[in-house]
């Protein structure tokens, strides 16, 4: 071995030792936080179902798509329309529009709208219009969009 | 005899001619022998070191994993909580604002459209026989707890003598939020 090649060496080993050393401190600073790691852990896992369920991640929407289906399908005599769609992507979430169009008597569409406002899953509300059309039967249009946790932030598997 | 002449008696005897650039030229040939020396036990050292960096590495990882996985599911978690505040705005209860909004209505007062916007306003369109009615409704709603400030925005005598109101409120979580 030359000299060449044991400065290329040492200079290999110096900066293996940098990443090295600098992986040492970053494991030795979590494990000094252990207490407050897992303090404040314990203490978001009261939230941490609902948060979860409130905002899933976007892989979820199947899911929560099913559970809007069977929810409506409670009500399938009022529903004349449901229309999913307009995608927006914001920083850190996305949504992911509902339009429903409803007609039955009013306080039906009432308990309709209830239920939905109890939806474990965030919706949130653009507009509601409401139509008296003078007979039994009122008309409702619910423009709503569901939201979900950006792509890359993982579902919760509820054990 | 004087101590000049053992001198050179002695460096005669001991220092042969040229043996200084003798001893020079080894020295020359030594020294990148004895740098690599130096270079490689340096080299050798570094390796021990990373070796022991490594092993201190592995056993602060088995500590660490779990408080690193718990770490990043609270960052999961914190995420989802803020977000969920920074969008509550859009929550309220509508149904019930809906049926306090039907129900506030007298019996001369027909409501034809209720609509509650994007800008947490709600639009309320109906027809009564009197102006006083619609008038005496549009008071009715500023009273309610969800309302702010409201708006009788048109009132319009059609012609079968009925007139046609529309009615703009703000909807605001504390009363006094939006009073004038």
């Amino acid at each position: 071995m030359n000299g060449a090649d044991l400065y290329s060496e040492i200079n290999e080993l110096l900066i293996k030792r940098g990443h090295l050393r600098e992986e040492q401190l970053s494991l030795q600073s979590t494990v000094q936080d252990k207490e407050e790691i897992e303090k404040a852990w314990s203490i978001l896992q009261v939230e941490k179902e609902s948060l979860y369920t409130a905002i899933p991640s976007l892989d979820e929407l199947p899911l929560v798509l099913g559970k809007l289906e069977s929810l409506l399908d409670r009500h399938s005599g009022a529903v004349q329309l449901i229309r999913i769609g307009d995608t927006y992507f914001e920083d850190d979430y996305v949504t992911v529009g509902l339009t429903l169009h409803l007609a039955d008597q009013a306080h039906q569409l009432q308990g309709i709208l209830q239920q939905l406002e109890e939806f474990p899953h965030l919706a949130l509300t653009d507009q509601i219009l409401w139509f008296n059309t003078g007979g039994m039967e009122s008309r409702m249009e619910l423009h709503l969009r569901l939201v979900f946790m950006a792509p890359g932030y993982p579902a919760f598997v509820f054990e | 005899m004087d101590l000049r002449s053992l001198e050179y008696k002695l460096k005669d005897r001991f220092i042969k001619p040229g043996a200084v650039k003798i001893a020079f030229a080894i020295m020359l040939l030594l020294f990148p022998l004895v740098s690599l020396y130096g270079l490689a036990l340096y080299a050798a050292s570094l390796d021990k070191e990373s070796i022991i960096l490594k092993e201190s590495i592995a056993n602060l990882a088995l500590a660490a994993g779990p408080l690193k996985a718990k770490a990043e599911e609270t960052e999961q978690i914190m995420a989802r909580a803020e977000l969920e505040n920074k969008l509550s705005s859009h929550k309220a209860p509508w149904s019930l604002y809906l049926q306090e909004l039907q129900t506030t209505a007298q019996r001369n007062i027909f409501i034809a459209s209720i609509t509650f916007n994007p800008d947490r306003s709600v639009e309320i369109k109906g027809d009564s026989n009197t102006m006083q009615a619609a008038a005496q409704y549009k008071r009715d709603i500023d009273n309610l707890s969800f309302t702010g400030r409201t708006e009788l925005t048109a009132i319009t005598m059609n012609s079968d003598g009925h007139y046609n109101f529309q009615i703009k409120a703000l909807i605001v979580t504390e009363k006094e939020v939006d009073r004038d």
